[in-house]
């Protein structure tokens, strides 16, 4: 398009006035009975956010070490959690700490909603304690221990993810779907931490699939929900 | 916005002279209908009353105006569409027809025309950059696309557009 264009002196179409009778009523509802209502800002929403995948990891931790399982594994499990608490600090304060308008572009924070569980069930699988063959894994009581680990986490995902939902509901008109999904990260994120630290389980598949892949359902969720549960 | 959160009915005054017009315009563009338009600005509004604590300070309010604007039509058309009602006998809901809105002069109606004529996505695109003053970043906020793709948009609208009027000043 040039610079000067001749459509610009075009005689556009002027804004519509709505009819009186609708201008009173809209008056009339949206200033009945109108109090204060206390407007908590992004920044501290995004603060209380953290603390619910953080409670999560803690409650964890403090089982695990009244288990009297502080072992390398658990030491070596709490170092990643630190790196990955880090990571969830960075999705709040990237993805939702600003108010709709002004966070990142609508493909930055899809982008890191779809990559950063990818890259954290890569991350727990490589650096798994032990490697077994998938039908090793399958039989008798570690397949057993998956299913009940993996029901855990996603119960406890659905949990934080719920909380993280509800302290942003109806706040996001722009792009509820995208923030639902960083929600459901959080979310994610947390509880497969918590329940990293605390499972007594250090095989790939293991950690995969019942601590991994509860990440990205998280993600699928806090974007289905969120799209209805965020938007006014 | 603040204000009005803060409880101020002045503040909601205020709000409602300066944004109405342009989202009754916004909304008649996208229902071709005065009706539903100013039903579906009832319903706009009604939600932001609701949701006005849950409004973050800072944000942008024409935007949030506009996405809630356009959320609620998209529902509504949703929900016309799941009933089944006002369907043609070729089984698919008719296209409201556009109302004969008091024009100025020829080319004013033609405009509007050739607006109306427009596929929807450049129509809206159109309809926020030009005739509601979006800027390019808040109507791709609006509409869930990027900068870009609502560039082109209007880029293309206003392709179509010009051909319209040419045929206009031709036929005129």
């Amino acid at each position: 398009m040039s610079e000067k264009d001749p459509l610009d002196d075009l005689p556009w179409p002027k804004p519509v006035e709505p009819g009186d009778a609708v201008s009173e009523s809209i008056r009339r509802q949206c200033t009945h009975a109108l109090i204060p209502t206390p407007c908590v800002r992004a920044h501290r929403r995004a603060a209380l956010s953290l603390l619910l995948p953080m409670a999560a990891i803690a409650l964890f931790t403090f089982l695990a070490i009244l288990r009297g399982d502080t072992s390398d594994v658990v030491r070596a499990a709490l170092y990643g959690v630190g790196g990955w608490a880090l990571v969830i600090v960075v999705v709040l304060l990237g993805g939702l700490a600003f108010p709709p308008g002004r966070r990142p572009a609508r493909r930055f924070r899809l982008f890191a909603a779809l990559s950063i569980p990818v890259l954290f069930v890569l991350y727990i699988t490589t650096t798994a304690a032990a490697h077994d063959s998938f039908s090793s894994f399958a039989q008798g009581a570690t397949g057993y221990h998956a299913v009940r680990c993996g029901i855990s986490c996603l119960m406890l995902g659905a949990i934080v993810t719920t909380g993280v939902l509800l302290l942003w509901r109806g706040t996001d008109p722009l792009t509820p779907g995208v923030s639902g999904a960083l929600a459901g990260l959080v979310g994610g994120l947390g509880s497969a931490l918590a329940l990293g630290v605390a499972c007594p389980s250090h095989e790939a598949w293991h950690v995969g699939i019942s601590h991994g892949l509860v990440v990205v359902a998280m993600v699928g969720l806090g974007a289905l929900v969120g799209r209805r549960l965020l938007a006014p | 916005m603040e204000r009005y959160v803060e409880g101020s009915p002045h503040a909601f005054a205020e709000l409602y002279r300066r944004v109405s017009p342009n989202l009754m315009g916004y909304l008649l563009r996208l229902t071709r209908d005065r009706g539903r338009a100013e039903d579906l600005l009832q319903v706009t509004f009604s939600k932001v009353h609701r949701a006005r604590a849950s409004y973050l300070k800072g944000a942008p309010v024409l935007p949030w105006l506009f996405a809630i604007a356009r959320r609620s039509f998209l529902d509504e058309r949703r929900a016309a569409r799941s009933r089944n009602e006002e369907l043609s006998s070729d089984g698919v809901v008719p296209e409201p027809k556009a109302e004969p809105e008091a024009v100025s002069n020829d080319v004013a109606e033609a405009i509007e025309r050739a607006i109306d004529g427009l596929p929807e996505a450049y129509r809206e695109a159109i309809q926020l950059t030009k005739i509601s003053g979006l800027s390019i970043a808040e109507a791709a906020s609006v509409l869930g696309a990027s900068e870009t793709a609502v560039k082109l948009r209007v880029h293309r609208g206003y392709n179509l557009l010009r051909k319209s009027l040419e045929q206009f000043s031709r036929s005129a």
